[in-house]
């Protein structure tokens, strides 16, 4: 999976944690989850715990706090499910 | 400079199961923590509201330091929370959903105890409610200098809640500085009425108003300020704000001066949560100061012309 297909699968784990649908739509590596799509932090625990099913990976806390933003998620997902193969 | 923290957890928008389940809660929660729990049940506190009480009052602690340490990362397992003390009466069904006052003044029906997030070690106060769990964090242990406000609001999208809890925030706000002596206006030719109005200010706090988001603007009939602050005496500038630094933190503005007034902003579905902490020092000088010394004006960090040398 490139990062491209990691990123529209990532758009389908983000969508019901933000009203953004408009920005969700255009989402890009810049995005920012609380700034840009109002996802509220509440909810970041659950981002995290459904990206690990989608991706079928592990997300270790030290992971986990760089997810602020779309690119770093695509960083983290990316270097765990590399670490699968 | 002392600052503050604060965090909103509105019950009815988590997922009680998955809380429950180790892979969410360990993720928020220490080993050490976990042993919390169990000197809390007397008190009957369900597991996921455990583990979200502790999610506010570290994401309290993140808000109070993120003001301080641009760089820092919201990291719930490297904060600690070390000590938990149940209140002793239940702040439970019955209990007013919504409160304004000093922090202080909860004292009886808030959770209480001891945070750390490295060298840091923070006090906290919590109110768990049926419908929301407040926190509210300080490095003051009685929290003299802390106002706390919680409200409920009619619609749940983030611009309501983003204006609704500006509004609430800065209402309060101006009403405890009022109690003293705010910045006179006629001292400031920059403030002049109507310049660079800023919605927010503009709002009075009404039920109806914090479940409608207000305009951008006001028509010139709504009640400004001054009905407020029901003093003819003193005339409050309209140009109160509330804006993001580039950190997203918020920032307290009368006109384009920033004030030296540490504020903390919360949402989370239907509830708006703030909290704010005034200098002891410059409370005592908004007290004692007089619209004759037009040049002394605390809580504003600019001009040099502090009282507090």
């Amino acid at each position: 999976m490139d990062r491209r297909e990691i990123l529209e699968e990532l758009k389908k784990v983000l969508a019901p944690y933000t009203e953004n649908k408009e920005m969700l739509a255009g989402v890009n590596e810049q995005t920012d989850l609380i700034n840009d799509l109002k996802i509220n932090s509440a909810n970041l625990v659950d981002i995290i715990i459904d990206a690990e099913a989608k991706y079928n990976i592990e997300i270790d806390m030290d992971s986990s706090e760089k997810m602020v933003d779309v690119k770093s998620c695509i960083d983290v997902i990316e270097e765990k499910m590399n670490l699968q193969k | 400079m002392n600052s503050t923290g604060n965090d909103i957890v509105a019950l009815a928008a988590i997922d009680k199961l998955r809380t429950r389940q180790y892979r969410f809660y360990s993720k928020i929660l220490s080993d050490a923590e976990r042993t919390l729990f169990d000197g809390l049940q007397p008190a009957g506190m369900p597991f996921e509201n455990f583990v979200w009480l502790l999610w506010s009052i570290k994401e309290s602690i993140y808000k109070y330091l993120k003001r301080t340490q641009p760089g820092l990362v919201f990291s719930p397992t490297r904060t600690g929370i070390r000590t938990i003390t149940a209140p002793e009466r239940c702040f439970g069904e019955g209990s007013p959903l919504q409160w304004e006052s000093r922090v202080a003044g909860c004292g009886k029906d808030a959770y209480r105890g001891i945070a750390f997030f490295e060298s840091h070690i923070f006090y906290f106060r919590s109110r768990i409610h049926p419908d929301c769990i407040a926190t509210v964090v300080g490095k003051e242990e009685n929290f003299e200098n802390t106002w706390w406000g919680v409200r409920s609001i009619g619609h749940p999208d983030a611009a309501s809640q983003s204006a609704a809890v500006r509004t609430l925030a800065l209402n309060q706000l101006k009403a405890v500085l009022s109690a003293g002596r705010l910045p006179a206006e006629t001292s400031r030719p920059d403030m002049a009425a109507g310049a660079g109005v800023g919605f927010v200010a503009e709002t009075m706090l009404h039920p109806d108003a914090m479940s409608r988001p207000e305009p951008m603007s006001r028509p010139d009939t709504m009640p400004g300020p001054d009905a407020i602050f029901r003093s003819g005496a003193m005339s409050v500038s309209n140009t109160w704000q509330i804006r993001k630094s580039p950190l997203g933190y918020p920032l307290v503005f009368q006109g384009e001066e920033e004030m030296t007034i540490p504020l903390s902003l919360a949402h989370h579905a239907n509830f708006i949560a703030y909290s704010f902490h005034l200098d002891p020092h410059l409370q005592q000088a908004n007290l004692a100061i007089g619209q004759t010394e037009p040049g002394v004006r605390p809580y504003f960090s600019r001009e040099g012309r502090s009282v507090i040398s």
